[in-house]
């Protein structure tokens, strides 16, 4: 019986182990498959291999990297939302004789700020003036984009431990990102679009405008989405982001600079609907109170630009609900830099 | 840690599989090894006062059936039931507390309670049975009660049968490893691939139910799906850990949405729950109030009382709030009906047509299971039954979600599952699982939790 040669059916049927073995191979050369093929492709571009250019739009690493190479540093810094893209520093520099830096980032919540603010401390090159935009929303929701920013992130903690460093390797084991590579190198080979905008040398978005006859369009876009009332929901500031922004101004006291805050506009379609729907009217008072309480204590001034007649603006002056045109930041500009104007050249 | 980290599947399971495998070999080491891996397991998993908990009520039990052996035949019956009363009261005490009735008190349910108790139970009902032997060690019980695949969401287990395993020479052939290197694959690509992405597709259809109106037919059917794969892919997990240490699990599903009819359903699903709950509740209540009530309509009767009230009971296992209990007796009324059903002559349904009822029935009642307040139930049932017309949203923008759950209905109707667990090993079922392994890794960074971890 011993002897018995195996039947054809157990010849044809492998073993166990041996399954299992060829199992594991194949495991193991997919998973190399695509932690490779992230890694090369990189499409977040959060792994240096900028082989490609990455897929996604990223504001606060290309900010940052821009201002560290703008020689001399800047005097004039504008932080803001994607609402101050347009705020213009060649419109600044004009007014001030000062050389200025646009240093709004997507999505910017208050803690943007400060950690913008700390890098440019931690760099020694902290400007004379901040012109900061303060949307109700931000004082009132603890909120902002999630954006993968190594480069922040190593300017605010350079001795960040190895765990925490290989942290952002994590992503090449995810299925998010390997998608994105596939994505990104089928785009690659059918042609990729044109970025929506990018960045100048200070920071001043460049890009197609919005036409005048998507506008409307825009605004019930706008509206009916991310900028819907409900935005404003709560009438009380957000402690953390009161906390976070009354850090920014420390350090302007610190570096002996300037700090001019104001409120950005809202299409007045949208405003009229805030003021009804929502409890923006709270929220506005409490965040003005807030900065004249601050104005006693720091070198603060603030303008509530909100509503259109307090710079001169009109309803045509935006590019959806929330962001104004460049025209209207010159306007707004132009009252907040009433009088900061210099003598001599630029810096 | 849970069953979805890298830090179990990497680090803390090849190591718990290493030990328990070098120590089969030797009788003494055998059962310490075990209860270490449990140890460790459930002190990462739930802490420290959690583990001392689940420790305690196993002394009590482990001493309450020693006091059982040695006491005179006419006190058993009485030990006996101050031991099961004890271990049900820890239970009863924190299901209420989390439900929010006993004020501050308990309001966090350690990790598998509702599990590891009834484990413990049917220890000492089936001991003083005399259907098992007691537990020859405090140190044995205990690693039946904190045994690791198992503790967090069974499937329930009997002591004998892991007696049988865990004192025996447990085969640990490359079969077995095979079974269980298969079982994990599939039910990490169950939970990963399907139950996690198919509750974020719904999840916004049940916050905004108020809006739904025939598309709830869409929601609660992927809720059903997502609370199959989610929980039938823990418990292949499971499986998976306990075939790597040598032990055999009983099956806990068996297709349960192929069911013919509501009884059948019951056969398929949560099968361990269901089995103790015939053998420890049902069928001791039945013969009891055969003897006591025969005025109960006969024996007809008696089943049908006590069909409803197991079922309750079973609802309220899962927690102590309406809606578990309205679920309960739910399906204990539809029990209880298809029982009386099945007794009229001449009346059948062709398969295909009850099959569809059956899964009617069952999407009808998870709605319980998913709906916090009576006033959501019902607004969902309306929108299912038409009242509030096609719902607020497009078929275009359901159309992700209509196509995963149509891929499912067929999915769960074709033997996929066993072909990729049981068929023969060809090279491309090796690359399909391979594929689904990868697949599942690379999704466990969006991971939620087992969805039957709150009970």
């Amino acid at each position: 019986m011993l002897n018995e040669p195996p039947t054809p059916a157990a010849r044809e049927r492998p073993p166990a182990a041996s399954f299992l073995r060829g199992l594991a191979a194949r495991s193991l050369l997919l998973l190399v498959a695509a932690i490779s093929l992230n890694l090369l492709v990189d499409p977040f571009g959060v792994h240096g291999g900028r082989l490609f250019e990455p897929i996604v739009l990223r504001t606060r690493a290309p900010k940052l990297r821009l201002y560290e190479q703008a020689r001399p540093a800047p005097a004039i810094v504008i932080l803001g939302s994607s609402r101050s893209f347009s705020m213009e520093p060649q419109y600044v520099a004009a007014r001030t004789s000062r050389r200025a830096f646009n240093a709004a980032v997507a999505g910017a919540g208050v803690r943007d700020y400060l950690d913008f603010a700390r890098c440019m401390a931690a760099r020694n090159s902290f400007p004379s003036m901040l012109i900061v935009a303060m949307g109700v929303e931000q004082a009132t929701l603890d909120a902002r984009a999630h954006e993968r920013d190594d480069a922040m992130t190593d300017c605010l903690d350079p001795q960040k431990a190895f765990w925490e460093r290989a942290q952002a390797y994590r992503g090449l084991v995810t299925l998010e990102e390997t998608w994105a590579s596939l994505r990104l190198l089928g785009l690659e080979l059918t042609g990729r679009p044109a970025p929506a905008y990018s960045f100048g040398p200070d920071g001043m978005t460049r890009g197609p405008g919005t036409s005048r006859l998507r506008v409307e369009q825009a605004v019930d876009d706008s509206l009916a989405a991310a900028w819907a009332p409900s935005l404003f929901d709560r009438d009380r500031l957000d402690p953390r982001s009161v906390g976070q922004f009354r850090q920014v101004l420390e350090l302007c006291r610190e570096h002996g600079a300037k700090a001019i805050v104001y409120l950005p506009p809202y299409h007045p379609r949208a405003l009229a609907r805030y003021l009804k729907e929502s409890h923006f009217a709270s929220g506005r008072a409490r965040l003005l109170e807030q900065l004249g309480s601050w104005a006693k204590e720091y070198p603060l001034r603030s303008y509530d630009f909100t509503e259109v007649n307090r710079f001169g603006g009109r309803d045509d002056m935006f590019e959806d609900a929330s962001h104004p045109t460049e025209e209207a930041n010159r306007r707004m500009l132009d009252i907040m830099l009433a009088g900061e104007t210099q003598g001599h050249g630029l810096p | 840690m849970v069953f979805l980290s890298y830090s179990y599947l990497f680090l803390f399971l090849p190591g718990a599989v290493l030990l328990c495998r070098a120590s089969v070999t030797r009788a003494a080491l055998r059962t310490p090894a075990l209860l270490l891996t449990g140890i460790v397991y459930y002190s990462l998993a739930a802490g420290l006062p959690q583990l001392a908990l689940l420790l305690a009520m196993t002394f009590v039990t482990f001493k309450g059936v020693g006091e059982l052996m040695t006491s005179p035949v006419a006190s058993r019956q009485r030990l006996g039931l101050m031991v099961v009363v004890a271990d049900l009261a820890v239970l009863a005490a924190f299901k209420l507390g989390e439900a929010g009735i006993l004020g501050p008190v308990g309001r966090v349910l350690p990790l598998g309670i509702s599990f590891y108790t009834f484990n413990l139970v049917s220890y000492g009902l089936d001991v003083r049975r005399r259907q098992t032997a007691p537990a020859p060690s405090f140190l044995s019980l205990a690693a039946f009660s904190t045994f690791f695949p198992t503790v967090a969401a069974g499937p329930l287990l009997r002591y004998g049968h892991f007696r049988e395993q865990e004192s025996g020479a447990r085969r640990l052939d490359a079969e077995l490893l095979e079974l269980g290197a298969l079982s994990l694959i599939v039910g990490l690509a169950k939970k990963t691939l399907v139950a996690d992405p198919l509750g974020a597709a719904i999840e916004p259809l049940f916050a905004d139910y108020e809006r739904l109106g025939l598309d709830a037919w869409l929601a609660v059917t992927g809720y059903a799906y997502q609370l199959y794969f989610d929980f039938s892919g823990y418990t292949d997990m499971a499986i998976g850990a306990a075939a790597l240490l040598g032990f055999r699990l009983p099956p806990n599903f068996n297709a349960p949405y192929t069911a013919v009819h509501i009884t059948d359903f019951w056969q398929r699903w949560h099968m361990t729950m269901s089995q103790w709950f015939r053998d420890y509740l049902f069928l001791p209540l039945s013969r009891a109030l055969l003897r006591r009530r025969p005025s109960l309509d006969g024996a007809d009767g008696v089943r049908a009382v006590c069909l409803v009230f197991t079922m309750v009971v079973i609802g309220l296992w899962h927690g102590a709030t309406w809606s578990f209990l309205a679920w309960g007796l739910f399906h204990g009324l539809l029990l209880a009906g298809h029982a009386r059903l099945r007794l009229a002559r001449g009346f059948s349904i062709p398969v295909g047509v009850s099959r569809a009822l059956t899964f009617v029935a069952v999407l009808v009642g998870w709605v319980l299971l998913r709906s916090p307040s009576p006033g959501m139930a019902a607004r969902i049932w309306g929108a299912m039954a038409g009242l509030h017309g096609w719902g607020a949203s497009s078929l275009h923008s359901r159309g992700p979600l209509l196509a995963a759950v149509i891929v499912l209905l067929v999915a769960t109707n074709a033997p996929l599952e066993r072909y990729l667990l049981h068929a023969g090993r060809s090279a491309f079922r090796s690359w399909a699982l391979a594929v689904l392994l990868v697949l599942a890794l690379l999704s466990m960074g969006a991971r939620r939790p087992f969805l039957y971890f709150q009970f």
